[in-house]
C-alpha cells in the first residue's frame, strides 16, 4: 500500500472525486474529523495564516459536495467561535453528537440524513469521551465544550434514527478499541469511520454486523467503501484506500486556489522578515567545544534546511517552518514574529534541545533521548516516504 | 382442505420471507449498493511540502 511518493493535496482529492462520481454516479462524502489543524495549541504569531488555511480547507470542501464532517478537538483549536463562522459562512455539515456547551445544549447538528438513490442515509458524529480527550476539549475552549458520555450518546442516536433510515454511519474520533466497543454495544451501526486515530485500514474491520474503516491522515490516501446490501440481508463490503499520488492529475481551480493561499501567507509574514541582516548561526556558539560535531552538521542537508524552502517560495510559511527552522515557535527558538536569522536550518538546538543555559553557565544539556523517533517527528512519512525504511542510512548522514 | 390451504399459506411465507430485508426497521425488497468516500486527520494538509 505504500508508494514511496509524497502523497495527498486537496487537488488530487478533488479531481478523484470528481471523476469517480462522473463515471460511477452518487457517493456519500464524510471526513471524521481534525480536519482543520495539526496541532491544538496554535501561537498567536501564526493564528492569521492558520485562520486563512481553515477557511480554505472549507471552501474546497463544500466545493467537493461535502456531506458531513465530524468534529474533532484539533478542529476547535482556533476557537469555537471561528469554527461556527466557516460552518454558516461555506454551510459546511459539522455534526456531532455528544459536544455540549456549558449548559449541556448540544454544540452541532448530531446528525444529518442524506437520501440517496431513494435511500435514506443517517449521518452522525461521535466525539471519544476518554479522559485525555476531555481534558483536551477544556484545554481548548476554556472549559466550555465538554463531551457526554459515549456509548449513551451513540445508543441515544442510532434510536433516533432507527426507522427513520435505511442506514446508519457513525463518524467517530477516539481510539481504534472504543470503535469496537460502540460497535458491539450498540447494534444498528452499519458503518463507523474512524478518526482521531490515525491507523489506515486496508480490510474493513467487521465487529458484528458493522463495518469499521479508517484512512490514515494528512489525506494522503482516498477511502472508498462500497458497502453492498443483498436482498437477503446479507452485507459485504470493498474497501480500497486510493493513493493521491502523481497519477492523479491536479484540479487546477484547487490547486490556484492553493497556491493563492500560499501568496497570502508570504504577503502577511513577509515584512517582518529581515533579508539584509547578517547571518550569525546559533550553531556557531556550539562550534567553539564542539567542533567536529559541528562540521557534519554543517555538511548535512541540516544544515540547508532553510534554502529548500526558499527555493520554492515557502519560506514564510509556519506550516513548513516547523522542520525547517531551529525549535519553532518554542522557548528560544524561531518565531514568526521575529523571524530571527541566526535561527533558520536544523541547527543543534532542534534535535539536542534548548542550548541557552549550557551556553550560559555550563549546565548540562537538557536530556533528550536521540533515536529514530526523535528524527520521524519531521522526517514523518508523508513527507519521507521511505526514510524508516532507510533510517541506518539516513543516520550515517548525520552521524555524531 | 383446510390442512392443504394452511399448507400452501405457509409454504409461501416460507418461500416470501428470503425475498425481504430488514435494514433499520424499513423493509428492503431488493438489494443495494452504496458507496461512502470518507478521510480523517488531514489536519490542515493541503499539499505535499515540495
Amino acid at each position: 500500500m505504500d508508494t514511496g511518493e509524497m502523497l495527498g493535496g486537496l487537488y488530487k482529492k478533488t479531481t478523484y472525486l470528481e471523476q469517480y462520481r462522473k463515471k460511477q454516479g452518487n457517493i456519500i462524502v464524510v471526513d471524521s474529523g481534525d480536519l482543520l489543524n495539526e496541532y491544538i495549541e496554535i501561537k498567536e504569531s501564526i493564528q492569521s495564516s492558520a485562520r486563512l488555511k481553515a477557511d480554505l480547507i472549507a471552501q474546497i470542501y463544500q466545493s467537493i459536495g461535502i456531506d458531513a464532517i465530524n468534529v474533532g478537538e484539533l478542529d476547535l483549536a482556533l476557537g469555537l467561535y471561528y469554527l461556527k463562522l466557516l460552518e454558516k459562512t461555506y454551510d459546511i455539515p459539522f455534526v456531532s453528537a455528544n459536544l455540549v456547551d456549558e449548559t449541556n445544549t448540544p454544540i452541532f447538528k448530531p446528525y444529518i440524513i442524506k437520501e440517496i438513490n431513494g435511500r435514506k442515509i443517517g449521518i452522525f458524529g461521535l466525539m471519544g469521551d476518554s479522559s485525555d480527550m476531555v481534558a483536551k476539549l477544556k484545554e481548548v475552549s476554556g472549559g466550555k465544550i465538554s463531551v457526554t458520555e459515549l456509548i449513551p450518546s451513540a445508543e441515544s442516536m442510532v434510536n433516533e434514527l432507527k426507522g427513520k433510515v435505511d442506514i446508519i454511519i457513525a463518524m467517530t474520533h477516539n481510539q481504534m478499541g472504543q470503535n469496537w466497543v460502540v460497535a458491539r454495544k450498540i447494534p444498528g451501526i452499519d458503518l463507523i469511520v474512524g478518526g482521531h486515530h490515525k491507523q489506515k485500514i486496508k480490510t474493513p474491520y467487521k465487529a458484528d454486523n458493522t463495518y469499521i474503516v479508517q484512512s490514515g491522515e494528512k489525506g494522503q490516501y482516498q477511502g472508498m467503501l462500497e458497502l453492498t446490501f443483498a436482498p437477503d440481508g446479507t452485507r459485504s463490503a470493498e474497501n480500497e484506500l486510493v493513493p493521491l499520488g502523481p497519477a492523479i492529475p491536479d484540479d487546477p481551480r484547487v490547486k490556484a486556489m492553493i497556491d493563492q493561499y500560499n501568496n497570502k501567507v508570504t504577503s502577511l509574514y513577509a515584512l517582518a522578515r529581515q533579508e539584509d541582516v547578517e547571518v550569525s548561526l546559533n550553531a556557531r556558539a556550539c562550534e567553539t567545544c564542539h567542533s567536529e560535531e559541528f562540521s557534519i552538521w554543517q555538511a548535512s542537508d541540516h544544515a540547508r534546511a532553510f534554502e529548500t524552502l526558499v527555493k520554492i517560495s515557502r519560506q514564510f510559511n509556519p506550516d513548513c517552518l516547523t522542520c525547517h527552522t531551529t525549535r519553532f515557535e518554542q522557548e528560544g527558538g524561531f518565531t514568526m514574529e521575529l523571524q530571527q536569522p541566526e535561527l533558520i536550518n536544523v541547527q543543534c538546538d532542534s534535535c539536542h534541545g534548548n542550548s541557552a543555559r549550557h551556553l550560559k553557565d555550563g549546565e548540562p544539556m537538557p536530556e533528550q533521548k536521540l533515536d529514530m523517533a526523535s528524527c520521524v517527528k519531521c522526517h514523518t512519512p508523508d513527507r519521507c516516504p521511505d526514510f524508516e525504511k532507510n533510517y541506518q542510512e539516513e543516520w550515517q548522514k548525520i552521524k555524531h | 382442505m383446510t390442512r392443504i390451504l394452511l399448507s400452501l399459506l405457509l409454504s409461501a411465507v416460507i418461500l416470501f420471507i428470503p425475498t425481504i430485508s430488514m435494514q433499520n426497521g424499513i423493509v428492503a425488497e431488493d438489494g443495494f449498493k452504496l458507496v461512502i468516500a470518507y478521510s480523517n486527520n488531514v489536519e490542515g494538509y493541503l499539499e505535499p511540502c515540495g
